[in-house]
């Protein structure tokens, strides 16, 4: 780790405005149809079926005009994490009639199952990981609560407050940025006095006892900027009137409707067949 | 006038965990009036933040009462109205943004009012026209600079269509020009009919208000005109204050200009003065810098680059070909507008960042992916920006103790080396080392960080804002601080906004725009060039903008004054010849 850029590696606020037609949806629909998507390929049974999923979440990044070395980067991190799963899934199964063994390694076994299970995993969660980055690429902040606070809306009726909720997404959002920046702040200041960040040829625990240091400062800053924060809301008179008004308001058109109904009746395919 | 604020006997504790209360307000009253500008002064730690936020109902008073438009902060059913009447503008713009968006965020305010869409929008693109910033709305605060923060967050307060803002310090953060921007703001606001109240350490911003609210240790200590206070020479010391530096000058300038009646600003002190019929000719001015520093260069940098977040989209060039060099025994500055690189260049010497290309040299070290850094970090000592951000130990002995316990060094010599840096900045051993350092005053948490730096006995110090948000007594101090150090052989680099403080102490000042080296000169060739600092949105130090004015005026003082003391020191040499 030879830079102190900590917010680089924060996969938000990746927002891609390439202005295309799957950007220009309503956030409802948008929100929706990732949330279908998910569903349908974390659920489903059959391989080929999360291959499909896989495929229509690369058609949607084709048509949203995003480079899929963009999509790519994401998956680099977790794939050494996701090799190690998989791996464990080919010696899942013994062999069997209908389970013709492959290789066996004193009592380990590996069957053509087996290599199935692992490969329905790995193509899962990069399905998977491609779908959450896509979201955070055609959906703006922006999109992301005003459409979450009208999706959330009929939770108020079983007296769920909705909007504090919205409110807390928001927060969180804007201070991911801040907490990076704190963070590289306070390593900094280590750094500068002598701790061994950004220094080569270090293993593992040197790195960890580097790390430990810097989360006790980390969190005070935060509850001071916190602290700021609230200070900051309430003067401007945030939580104390019933209604609160909205800067946005989304309007759902023919093609967020038909772009719906299509990710309903795919996701549900995907799910059954 | 209609009445907007009454404070009437206000007392205030902050509640302390396991010890008694701190008190902070004790027994103030006075009276705002619709329209009126006041400045809140005090010296750090004298209860202005407190105060402010009793007159938005943030806080409310132990005893007494206060009134807003005759409504009482005690009833919270009052409140929603006086949030939206009384508006605060904060010191740290960061964490005043709420949401991801410039133009939702100064929805925030209009949403929580609960006015319609409609005109929500409406009073969010007029509040953001105001302040200049609704060509960028759809940007994410974070990636603005910090005058462009206190704008959108004055937006915020004015879509709320207030009849009174508060500015908490609000310039205390940022370059020259950032501030003259909130000035100009301020100006606009009232006359538009808002009252204004301002929290400044800056006594010349002070100047501008109508009426001056002094407190001193949760005290009301004064409350009348601007020029009864300033003028009032032992008042303003015993609240730790400062007078206006114009002031400062010019009345030690009477004997020769006789017309000088006190002015607070460099405005009024041109108003004052006549033009002379004849011009009046001074010598030149003695080299005033007695050049202790060898020859030798100790940081040789050549055609450094560095791009941040590179080979990302986000990717944002910081420096470009910079070329420069600090000689040893120097005390050598850095200026530019907030984002022209001086952290970034600053953040190199002692090996954070490593040039992504051209060549560094800092003393024994060639700075690149080669280089040791642990030692080179020894060699460079750096203080940062923030003292928030670098003190990371409970109390102040460890935090000074940090760097050597790294280096492995304990017991008596640790004891004593800690002993010894915090007499070096003025700190007592005894009262300080178990201080909880989060607890401290803006001054005190400085003066920590210089020592935890000193500790380690670098010979190279780099200094980023070193007096950035410090009361003028303070301010004062540390920069004593860093000249004794100096004197004690280090070389020093120097960040500041505060072109006053570099006029004293550097030597040498490199000007740095948009990541590129402009100009590297002599601090006096370089502070004096009013027009090249214009064009690179610096601000002359007021000695030097009093000398341009006495120019205009025929007194033919050197031109490449910079500080005070020379500007009295040239009336000098004229002697009786003009008495």
């Amino acid at each position: 780790m030879a830079n102190f850029e900590f917010t680089q590696n924060l996969s938000f606020g990746q927002y891609l405005p390439t202005n295309s037609w799957f950007h220009q949806r309503d956030p409802r629909a948008k929100i929706l149809v990732i949330f279908f998507l998910m569903m349908a390929i974390t659920f489903a049974r059959n391989t080929y079926m999360v291959l499909a999923g896989l495929l229509i979440v690369l058609f949607i990044f084709l048509i949203s005009h995003i480079p899929l070395k963009n999509a790519l980067r994401g998956i680099r991190t977790p794939l050494p994490f996701l090799i190690f799963i998989a791996f464990f899934q080919l010696f899942r199964f013994s062999p069997a009639v209908d389970n013709p063994l492959i290789l066996s390694i004193w009592s380990f076994t590996i069957t053509t199952q087996g290599l199935f299970a692992a490969g329905t995993i790995i193509l899962r969660f990069v399905s998977l990981i491609l779908t959450i980055s896509l979201a955070s690429f055609t959906l703006s902040t922006s999109d992301l609560i005003y459409g979450l606070q009208s999706l959330l809306k009929p939770l108020n009726w079983l007296k769920i407050p909705s909007e504090d909720f919205i409110m807390v997404v928001q927060i969180t959002l804007r201070f991911l940025p801040l907490l990076g920046q704190a963070t590289e702040q306070i390593a900094k200041a280590q750094a500068a006095r002598g701790a061994a960040w950004g220094v080569k040829n270090q293993n593992f625990k040197q790195r960890i006892q580097l790390i430990i240091p810097v989360i006790v400062p980390m969190f005070l800053t935060s509850l001071q900027k916190a602290e700021t924060m609230a200070l900051a809301m309430d003067s401007r008179g945030y939580g104390n009137h019933l209604t609160r008004g909205a800067y946005r308001q989304l309007t759902f058109k023919a093609q967020d409707g038909f772009l719906l109904v299509a990710a309903l009746i795919i996701s549900a395919l995907l799910l059954f067949l | 006038m209609a009445l907007l604020i009454e404070v009437n006997r206000v007392s205030y504790s902050h509640p302390v965990p396991g010890s008694p209360p701190h008190p902070a307000l004790r027994d103030i009253s006075f009276q705002i009036n619709q329209g009126e500008h006041i400045a809140i002064v005090g010296a750090n730690g004298s209860g202005k933040t407190t105060l402010a936020r009793h007159m938005n109902a943030l806080f409310v008073p132990d005893s007494g009462t206060i009134r807003i438009m005759g409504l009482d902060t005690k009833e919270r059913a009052n409140h929603m109205k006086i949030h939206q009447r009384i508006g605060m503008v904060f010191q740290s713009p960061q964490e005043q943004m709420i949401a991801t968006s410039i133009e939702e965020d100064v929805a925030f305010g209009p949403e929580n009012l609960g006015l319609t869409t409609l005109e929500i929008q409406q009073r969010v693109r007029h509040s953001l026209e105001q302040v200049g910033m609704w060509d960028q709305r759809t940007r994410s605060p974070q990636h603005l600079s910090a005058g462009q923060m206190q704008r959108v967050a004055l937006a915020g307060i004015l879509a709320m269509q207030p009849a009174c803002i508060i500015f908490d310090e609000s310039t205390a953060m940022l370059d020259p020009f950032g501030r003259e921007d909130v000035l100009r703001n301020i100006e606009t606001l009232k006359q538009s009919g808002i009252t204004v109240i301002m929290i400044t350490h800056f006594m010349e911003e002070a100047s501008l208000a109508d009426r001056i609210i002094g407190l001193h240790q949760g005290r009301l200590r004064f409350d009348g005109s601007p020029e009864d206070l300033f003028t009032d020479d032992k008042l303003v010391k015993s609240m730790n204050l400062d007078k206006p530096r114009v002031l400062w000058f010019a009345q030690q300038l009477t004997p020769w200009i006789p017309t000088i009646k006190s002015p607070l600003t460099v405005e009024q002190f041109k108003k004052q003065i006549d033009p002379r019929p004849a011009p009046q000719i001074f010598a030149p001015l003695d080299d005033h810098h007695f050049f202790r520093n060898t020859q030798e260069n100790l940081v040789i940098g050549n055609h450094l680059s560095f791009t941040y977040l590179q080979n990302t989209p986000l990717a944002h060039q910081a420096l470009e070909d910079i070329s420069f060099t600090v000689r040893e025994g120097s005390v050598h500055g850095l200026i530019g507008a907030t984002g022209s690189g001086k952290s970034t260049l600053l953040q190199h010497l002692n090996g954070l960042y490593l040039p992504q290309t051209g060549d560094l040299k800092v003393g024994p070290f060639e700075v690149n992916q080669e280089t040791d850094l642990l030692q080179l970090r020894r060699y460079t000592g750096m203080v940062f920006q923030n003292p928030n951000y670098q003190l990371f130990e409970q109390y102040v002995g460890d935090e000074i103790a940090y760097g050597l316990k790294v280096l492995g060094i304990t017991g008596a010599e640790l004891r004593e080396r800690v002993k010894l840096a915090m007499s070096q900045v003025g700190l007592d051993f005894e009262e300080f080392k178990d201080r909880m350092t989060f607890a401290l005053s803006g001054g005190e948490k400085r003066k920590v960080a210089l020592a935890s730096t000193l500790v380690l006995d670098p010979s190279l110090m780099l200094l980023d804002e070193p007096t950035a948000g410090l009361d003028p007594i303070a301010r004062r101090e540390i920069l004593g601080q860093m000249v004794r150090v100096h004197n004690e052989g280090k070389t020093l680099v120097v960040s500041s906004h505060q072109l006053e403080d570099l006029a004293l102490l550097t030597d040498h000042v490199t000007l740095l725009s948009e990541g590129k080296v402009v100009s590297n000169q002599d601090t006096e060739k370089i502070l004096s060039a009013h027009e090249l600092l214009h064009q690179y949105q610096m601000i002359a130090p007021i000695a030097a903008q009093m000398a341009s004015v006495l120019h205009e005026k025929g007194w033919m003082v050197p031109e490449n004054i910079i500080i005070g003391q020379q500007l009295v020191a040239a009336f000098q040499t004229l002697g009786e010849l003009n008495g």
